[in-house]
């Protein structure tokens, strides 16, 4: 591992925050597969919420504050423990293609070559590029601009050269950050609490204690934590902008770097600073900001909700027009960020660049931002670069699984194919799939609404949906995956019961329900019937069968809850995934094609689409282009004399090093 | 798309003795089960074997409605043009109860096909061989084509614009509810549900009452009439329907700029759109009017281009003239009652090769001439009715009643204190549902109207 400053690794240079909704769903989805993410959050939040908690649990997502220093530091100790993990600091300043090797065996020969900006050269079989916002990266502050990737941190710009050299195109998007503040000079008085929750919340199955850096006193500033419960947490603070802010902000608009075209990328609609804000929504006289401690410790605080690149001075009168910033000072000043990217119809879905083969893209340089996609992507790029090194092994031992979906993951991996999450099956399979089939101009944020299927993305079932990938990859150990097989097998048997026994309306059982604060029953009715009601929770429900455990009644209830929508998304998944069966040849020559219009030609040709279902998600190809395609496909079978039928196999994956072998 | 039961009308539009309605699939048996009975009144279906011909009727499963005595043949797989099992259902012919059975079927489960389906069908089932193939990607180009421009043409017209009205009203409440999923800790004002959803639903059950009288519209020679104002487009209109007894519908315009009127033309049915009506006397109207004759040339199947015989050629005549290109046209020089500025060589200069007919229209001459001329035109295969209206008419209205029901449930779904994440699934499948008619793809539009209509950034 090459980064530009080993104790800036699992740096988080904006919020000092992980989750949300489709985030906090990303890092369950993580934690299931095996990886890290959840057990470092767990390790270091500072605070703990469920959000959306009325909403239905297939949108309710955990949301963490994270100390910032902590979790660098343990993942770092994360790093350093892993066997065969070297760390070194170094700028990459080129990565090139070695011509003419020939591969070892099954495996591929090690055609890249890495270049620091000390001349120290690396040869890999495969890269995982991860650039953040490094690449080409030019911070600017008001009339100020100087080249960077982080405040603080060199930008990498000769990479930006080797890429084009690569053959890749590189397109420029914004992102900004806000001021950080001293939380000595903040009337809290004046802000609004908000405290972390009461009841015990983690990311991982049985969560993990604090790091021994967050035992002990918080830093003495920060008014009502919450000391002594099932954690010691700190609360965020809100305040709100005023007239007066905004008069501030409109009177130096002229100073603005965003609206005098000093930059140039494009930035985030759903992540506006804030003066965007403020011009776009002139009507709205007022809008919240969270001051979020940066850390257990320190007295620097995040003002979310004020990403702004204004010039310094305006930054701190702005904040000062807030009576509960009146004296405040700053620590840090916001600022915007433009960096280079690839554009992803560029990448394939396993994360490899289609014109280099073993360079893998992860995180902000597919067009992505945030931790959690950026960490999804690490892992999907992680696994596949790993099975592109050795060859693309095949496994006849792997688990299976009774979900369409999941079975197709696991059959391609027995194959030796890559690791590719479908959309109905992961938030991770939504991202990557989103990514290479439409046109990426803004960085892209996963929210729940881009999951069709998002009643069976819940954050409660990830560890059900991807278990048995993640032991089949290796990264789940045993044990877990049992744990998780366990509870699938003892949540069919609880609802299996209940949707056998019926409750009679006796007194016995009336007064039962209640007494458990239940309606009582005026006929008979199958048990599972009064899971459904609105009013059911795991606690008023659970004396139904007194032996299930807590974290099953929990699937239990949601599982009834959800049964009808759940079965008409399960049959829509199944339609789908025909679609998603039919693969596509990656060197189809679309202009051979006869019958496809021409914007779908075109489109096409871009995005280079694995499987008919995938081209059907491009925008602009209709129904009838893939009718045309479906029967050009089915031309090519017979012209070729294959027997596979309507019903074939999606053929994921490069099968490099079997051809060449 | 290869796994479900398809739908079509199989036969050619127009008035014929029978048409066939054709369902190819696995649940093409299952449905013929659920709407077919051999005699009146009974409620269960027969058990039928294959290559056998039934009568009976085709009836609402809901209401017990006979719609159509009809012969049933049922044709069970691999032994079929498909290759899957076939239904074949022989209604009687024209229109309106071939459309009725046929969105029976579409009601019951079945998709409409696409257009070349069952014989891209029978090519994949293997029942076809690779010669074949390139007959079929043929068909399929060809009808794809005039499928997307009548679709483009649709897209001017009076139910896509409803369409898109209220497609966007569903995605402003899908916003609403997801901003608030999304954005949890961003300030989304409180919006009302319940009653946008009780308005669109209204809506819809509207369009889908008049979807049928579209249809109906829909169906036959599109005749459109242009030429510019004054020259007696409305009097030609109306002494032709004087002149004809037999009125099949008389529907009031389809846009508030254009009539259309429906008349049977010695049993042809003929859709007369008049492109006049309006502010003649406006300063815009030229350009208006110009506009207005190339949408309606562009739907039409033939054109009766209108010149004033009394008055010598304008700008104006030249530039309709222009947008005939190869339409089939007849060309009426009208007022021949009243001396001529125009000869006959010098009007028929403009449109090259179409018949020229000299008409009186406020006086009813040459009408018996225009009429033939029309007939000839269709005779002679120079203009015929479009088939295409008729498919792609039922396919909006079966995802006019998707959306319908997506609605009902969604409003259901929060009328129930379910979760929001129930309502927001709905509501998107009624918003696809919507995007169908019009082609617009859901998520972008959600994002971009959160986006627009809500501070997003806390």
């Amino acid at each position: 591992m090459l980064t530009l400053n080993l104790d800036n690794v699992a740096l988080t240079p904006c919020n000092p925050s992980v989750g949300g909704p489709a985030k906090g769903h990303l890092v369950r989805e993580i934690d299931a597969l095996g990886g890290e993410m959840a057990r470092n959050v767990d390790r270091t939040f500072i605070q703990m919420r469920l959000l959306n908690t009325g909403k239905g649990e297939a949108v309710q997502a955990l949301r963490a504050q994270v100390d910032k220093r902590a979790y660098g530091a343990a993942m770092k100790r994360v790093l350093e423990s892993q066997a065969n993990l070297d760390l070194k600091q170094a700028l990459v300043d080129d990565i090139r293609l070695l011509t003419g090797q020939g591969p070892q065996g099954r495996r591929p020969a090690p055609a890249l070559c890495v270049t620091t900006s000390l001349d120290a050269q690396y040869r890999a079989r495969a890269v995982v590029l991860t650039t953040g916002t490094s690449l080409a990266g030019r911070i600017v502050t008001g009339e100020r601009d100087f080249p960077a990737g982080r405040a603080g941190e060199p930008p990498a710009v000769h990479l930006a050269t080797g890429l084009r050299r690569l053959g890749l195109q590189l397109g420029r998007l914004k992102t900004g950050t806000p001021p950080r503040i001293d939380a000595r000079t903040v009337d809290f008085s004046a802000t609004l609490v908000q405290p972390g929750s009461e009841a015990p919340l983690f990311f991982t199955r049985d969560g993990l204690p604090p790091e021994p850096e967050l035992a002990g006193a918080p830093a003495s500033i920060y008014p009502r934590a919450q000391l002594g419960g099932w954690r010691d947490q700190l609360p965020c603070y809100q305040v709100r902008t005023n007239a007066q802010t905004h008069a501030v902000i409109r009177a130096n608009l002229d100073r603005a770097p965003l609206f005098t075209g000093f930059i140039e990328g494009i930035g985030p609609r759903y992540c506006p600073s804030l003066e965007d804000k403020i011009v776009r929504f002139a009507h709205k006289d007022s809008h919240p900001l969270f001051l979020e401690p940066e850390g257990w410790r320190t007295h620097e605080m995040y003002v979310q909700g004020a990403n702004t690149s204004l010039p310094e001075d305006v930054q701190l009168a702005l904040l000062r027009t807030i009576p509960a910033l009146g004296r405040v000072e700053m620590t840090r000043v916001g600022y915007a960020v433009e960096y280079d990217y690839v554009p992803p119809h560029q990448t394939k879905e396993s994360l490899e660049a289609r014109a280099v083969p073993g360079l893998f893209l992860a995180g902000q340089i597919n067009g992505t931002s945030g931790y959690e996609e950026a960490a999804g992507q690490g892992l999907v790029a992680g696994v596949n670069a790993a099975r592109f090194a050795q060859g693309w092994p095949r496994n006849a031992s792997l688990p299976s699984s009774g979900e369409p979906a999941c079975a197709d993951v696991l059959a391609a991996l027995a194959g030796g194919e890559q690791l590719v999450l479908p959309r109905s099956l992961a938030y991770i399979g939504v991202m990557i799939d989103d990514l290479v089939t439409s046109d990426i101009d803004e960085p892209y944020r996963l929210l729940t609404s881009r999951a069709e299927y998002r009643l069976r993305l819940r954050q409660d079932n990830a560890d059900l949906r991807l278990a048995p990938i993640g032991y089949a990859l290796g990264l789940l150990s045993r044990e877990e995956y049992g744990r998780t097989e366990a509870k699938r097998v003892a949540v069919d048997a609880a609802l299996g019961v209940l949707r056998e026994r019926y409750l009679s309306p006796s007194p016995r059982t009336n007064a039962r329900l209640v007494e458990l604060g239940q309606p009582a029953l005026s006929g008979p009715v199958r048990a599972v019937e009064v899971l459904r009601r609105p009013s059911a929770t795991a606690a008023a429900v659970a004396p139904l069968l007194p032996t299930v455990p807590p974290a099953v009644w929990e699937q239990v209830l949601i599982q009834a809850k959800y049964e009808g929508y759940l079965r008409k998304q399960n049959q829509e998944v199944d339609r789908a995934l025909r679609l998603e069966r039919r693969h596509v040849p990656a060197d189809l020559d679309y202009a051979s094609v006869v019958g496809l219009r021409a914007e779908a030609r075109q489109k096409l040709s871009r995005f280079h689409p694995s499987s008919l279902g995938q081209a059907s998600r491009i925008y602009g190809v209709t129904p009838a282009d893939i009718s045309v395609l479906l029967a050009h496909l089915e031309k090519l079978h017979r012209a070729r004399g294959s027997q596979v039928g309507v019903e074939g196999i999606v053929t994921h994956g490069p099968k490099v090093a079997s051809d060449e072998a | 798309m290869l796994d479900d039961t398809v739908a079509a009308i199989s036969t050619p539009i127009g008035e014929g003795g029978i048409g066939i309605v054709r369902l190819s699939g696995p649940r093409a048996l299952a449905i013929a089960g659920e709407l077919f009975r051999r005699r009146r009144g009974l409620t269960m279906a027969p058990a039928l074997r294959s290559h056998r011909l039934y009568h009976g009727w085709i009836c609402d499963p809901q209401s017990g409605e006979p719609l159509d005595e009809v012969l049933l043949a049922y044709m069970r797989g691999p032994g079929t043009y498909t290759r899957e099992d076939v239904v074949e259902i022989d209604c009687h012919g024209g229109p309106l109860p071939l459309r009725r059975v046929l969105e029976l079927c579409l009601r019951l489960g079945a998709r409409l096909a696409e257009p070349g389906e069952l014989t891209l069908r029978a090519f994949l089932n293997g029942r076809l061989d690779l010669a074949q193939a390139e007959s079929v990607l043929d068909v399929v180009r060809a009808r794809t084509e005039t499928g997307l421009r009548l679709a483009v043409e649709q897209l001017g017209g009076r139910l896509s614009s409803a369409i898109r009205d209220l497609r966007r009203q569903v995605l402003e409440v899908l916003a609403y509810l997801t901003a608030t999923i999304d954005f949890v800790e961003d300030e989304i004002p409180p919006q009302d549900v319940a009653g946008p959803l009780e308005m669109t639903l209204a809506r819809v059950d509207e369009l889908l009452a008049s979807a049928d009288a579209g249809i109906v519209y829909r169906q036959g020679l599109q005749v459109a009439i242009v030429g510019r104002p004054n020259v007696g487009k409305s009097s030609l209109l109306n002494a032709l329907l004087r002149q004809e007894r037999a009125i099949v519908t008389p529907i009031p315009g389809t846009t508030r700029d254009t009539l259309a009127e429906t008349l049977n033309l010695r049993g042809i049915p003929v859709v007369l759109v008049d492109t006049a009506g309006i502010r003649e006397s406006d300063q815009l109207v030229e350009r208006l009017g110009v506009e207005r004759s190339r949408r309606a040339t562009a739907a039409a199947d033939l054109v009766l281009f209108v010149l004033a015989g009394d008055e010598p050629l304008t700008g104006y005549d030249r530039e309709v003239a222009a947008l005939l290109a190869d339409k089939p046209a007849v060309l009426v020089l009208n007022k021949a009652d009243l001396p001529t500025a125009i000869s006959a060589a010098e009007a028929a200069a403009l449109v090259p090769g179409r018949p020229l007919v000299r008409t009186a229209a406020t006086g009813g001459e040459g009408l018996a001439e225009l009429e033939e001329a029309i007939v000839q035109a269709v005779f002679a295969g120079r203009a015929a009715p479009s088939a295409e209206p008729l498919v792609s008419n039922p396919r909006h209205k079966q995802a006019l009643w998707r959306a319908r029901e997506h609605l009902a449930a969604a409003r259901e779904a929060y009328a129930a204190g379910l979760p929001v994440d129930c309502a927001t699934i709905d509501l998107s499948a009624a918003v696809n549902a919507l995007g169908e008619i019009t082609g617009e793809s859901a998520t972008e539009d959600l994002l971009d109207t959160i986006f627009n209509q809500f501070c997003i950034g806390k």
